[in-house]
């Protein structure tokens, strides 16, 4: 098992890599558009914003002791929420528009909320981009879930339409046992 | 002066702590080749203290977190208030010596 | 027309009225066994304090002091490695006043300490020290008969643990009684034995436990309909959809114990389930091994199987995911799940076992969403009185069980049958009833 996986980096390390308030912009608007696109269930377009390397990592997580406290998070090997590539991200998608992934059918209506979004320049075109998020989703006819955590995003310059292409995310959920019925939806 | 013997330098591991047993249990702790001995009850509720997490140059009471210097007996942190009692120590060809007077 | 009785006490609940909820011999339920608050406190006290309950894997407790924070139904229970290598189990509640004594889930521990007053264990269950003994308890407390509860039966079967709180419970082989036969080709299949991945999966369903134990005792039905769109959607692209179908030949055993599993027996489609990596393993020095072992037709012709120990123990063999389904209320479960591997495979068969399982059969599994959507509408439909007024059908397959199959032993119906199911509520409504 192993310590947050994301980690926020050093603040004199990030001024020296500080982006400008335009790409700031820019990338707020990305996860935006990216955001709409998951709530309005377009699938595909969501799938275009994948990288071909994608790493898609959700870790599961843990009451520790203090003492243990560098064992909360599941260390990679263990087991995790979400531990995808883009392959089996079709897979999910393509369940989904079957018309009998019941747990979908009919659809949840979700919101995906990004908020405190930090970024930093890794050169080549890649930029590191930490959010808080908060998805609400509802289902039926009155279940509600929310859940909060932290996204830790590697996004990649891309000549798409939306500008990037989402190459590794990572996400920390604020709960132990998940309290939700399913996985059913994108973070 | 009543140096005793207690066991081989091998019997303790490194950051850890052995039992020696007796009317007054003695605690033998190990920081790579240097040995150090108190007694081994913890000043405030009685539990082993050769249990506890070495931390440093300290030993922390695996019960309630009360916190000693190995080398002094200090109290480092409460629960506990009373010092640990300390004892010198002498490595001879792989054996510890405990001064028990 | 007669109404429920409005909480009548105990009174209404006669053995005789408990027995009725369940008739194996129509194979009809009363749909009151998931709802009613009432039977779930007789299911606490006559079932779970009486039954064998999963408690972890051998291998979650590497070295003296590792601890798993695990329930036996609703009881909180500390599960630790002794310095003597067993394994030792105790009620996770301070005698003195209550409090949980260990709030972390897992990890090494030297000693426990309840965080209220300080009363502090030792890893095997003892009370160790109690502060202000002196000069509060007069030195008048007698630290030998205020330990927490200890699990007084604690058995280990090819490496899982398991704890029952009734000392007079028979041994857990005789327990599984002609299960063992199953269990043993779905456990014991390599020297080796097996481990769990690291880590695990914790998720609440509004759901009552019977639905998921009595789904992975019984019911193969029910994966080529709840689970078609992930069999589609694990295609390879391009390949004839037709091809999703689920196999159509295999049994399904009934123990007498309430125990069941189902397999397929003609053509091993599920054998690729964790991808090819593992597939080369378990089909190649796994399978010869258990050849060798178990000879056929445990080794190789029962594959794509579904299993439960009663009450909530269950495996998916082949697919590997390993749970136990914890009680919380009539309407909730906690889903706990591990993915099994055997412990000399190659990293990256484990590793290809793990993404399967998380893949598949997990909170956010292709497979698994499914399987809840089913059980939570189920209990949110039996808010209606009406609704648990209707009796629900077991009877599938009812009549045409064999005790004489060439191949299986015990009490066997086609792979498609509830004979599993039957044999489950069977035993659920003679212990709730006191008939056994």
């Amino acid at each position: 098992m192993g310590a947050q996986p994301a980690a926020e980096p050093d603040r004199a390390a990030m001024s020296a890599k500080r982006v400008t308030p335009e790409l700031q912009q820019e990338i707020e608007q990305f996860l935006y558009h990216e955001s709409r696109v998951l709530d309005e269930r377009r699938y595909e377009q969501w799938y275009e914003l994948l990288a071909d390397d994608l790493h898609y990592f959700m870790p599961t997580r843990y009451n520790r002791m203090r003492r243990e406290s560098d064992k909360e998070f599941s260390a990679p090997g263990e087991a995790a929420l979400f531990d995808e590539d883009k392959q089996s991200i079709a897979q999910r998608i393509r369940r989904l528009n079957t018309g009998m992934a019941w747990a979908e059918d009919p659809p949840s209506r979700t919101r995906h909320m990004v908020s405190n979004v930090v970024i930093r320049s890794r050169g080549d075109g890649e930029y590191e981009a930490d959010c808080y998020y908060l998805l609400y989703r509802s289902r039926l006819e009155r279940e509600v879930e929310i859940f909060v955590g932290m996204r830790h995003d590697v996004l990649r310059r891309s000549a798409n339409p939306a500008g990037f292409q989402i190459a590794r995310r990572t996400i920390i959920l604020d709960q132990t046992v998940l309290l939700a019925r399913n996985l059913s939806f994108f973070f | 002066m009543a140096w005793k013997k207690v066991c081989r330098t091998n019997d303790v591991a490194d950051q850890s702590g052995i039992k020696i047993k007796g009317p007054n249990p003695i605690a033998v702790f190990r920081l790579g080749d240097e040995f150090f001995a108190t007694d081994d009850t913890c000043t405030h509720a009685k539990f082993s203290l050769s249990e506890g997490y070495i931390e440093g140059e300290e030993v922390v009471c695996a019960l309630h977190e009360a916190r000693f210097c190995l080398r002094t007996g200090k109290v480092l942190s409460p629960p506990a208030i009373v010092p640990l009692r300390t004892y010198p120590v002498r490595v001879e060809d792989e054996e510890v010596f405990v001064d028990v007077d | 027309m007669k109404t429920d009785s409005t909480s009548n006490g105990r009174g209404r609940l006669s053995s005789e009225m408990l027995r009725g909820l369940v008739d194996e011999k129509t194979g009809t339920l009363d749909p009151r066994i998931y709802h009613d608050r009432e039977i779930y406190e007789l299911e606490l006290e006559r079932i779970f304090t009486r039954s064998w309950l999963y408690l972890c894997h051998e291998s979650q407790l590497k070295k003296a002091g590792d601890f798993f924070s695990t329930y036996m139904a609703e009881d909180p229970v500390l599960v630790v490695r002794q310095k003597d290598g067993s394994v030792r189990a105790f009620l996770n509640q301070c005698r003195h006043r209550g409090m949980r004594i260990c709030r972390a889930d897992c990890g090494n521990a030297r000693a426990f300490t309840c965080s209220y007053h300080g009363w502090g264990y030792d890893i095997a269950g003892n009370l160790a020290s109690v502060p202000h003994e002196q000069d509060g308890y007069r030195n008048e407390i007698d630290k030998s008969k205020w330990g927490p509860l200890p699990v007084p039966r604690i058995e280990t079967y090819n490496g899982l643990v398991f704890g029952n709180w009734d000392k007079d419970a028979p041994n857990f082989r005789d327990y599984l009684g002609d299960m063992l036969w199953y269990t043993d080709g779905y456990f014991d299949r390599t020297a080796g034995g097996t481990e769990v991945i690291g880590g695990m999966h914790r998720w609440v369903l509004q759901c009552n436990w019977k639905f998921a134990a009595e789904q992975f005792c019984s019911d193969m039905y029910h994966a080529d309909f709840s689970h078609l769109s992930a069999l589609i959607a694990r295609l390879p692209e391009g390949v004839d959809p037709s091809m999703g179908q689920m196999p159509t030949i295999g049994s399904q055993f009934s123990s007498r114990n309430g125990h069941g599993t189902g397999f397929f027996t003609d053509v091993n489609t599920l054998d690729e389930f964790n991808g090819p990596v593992a597939a080369a393993w378990y089909q190649g020095p796994h399978r010869a091994e258990a050849i060798r072992r178990l000879g056929e037709p445990r080794a190789s012709q029962i594959s794509a199987a579904h299993m439960t120990v009663f009450p909530t123990f269950s495996f998916l063999p082949g697919i590997q995911t390993l749970r136990v389904w914890h009680p919380r209320g009539p309407g909730e479960i906690e889903v706990w799940a591990w993915a099994l591997a055997d412990r000399d495979a190659p990293a990256e068969v484990k590793e290809a076992v793990r993404l399967g399982v998380l893949r598949t059969f997990s909170a956010g599994g292709i497979f698994e969403q499914d399987d809840g959507e089913n059980w939570l509408e189920i209990q949110k439909v039996l808010r209606g009185h009406m609704a648990r007024r209707q009796k629900l059908n077991v009877a599938m397959g009812l009549g045409h069980q064999q005790t004489n199959h060439p191949r299986f032993p015990g009490k066997i119906n086609n792979v498609y049958a509830e004979e599993a199911a039957r044999g489950f509520y069977r035993q659920w409504a003679q212990m709730i009833s006191g008939e056994i």
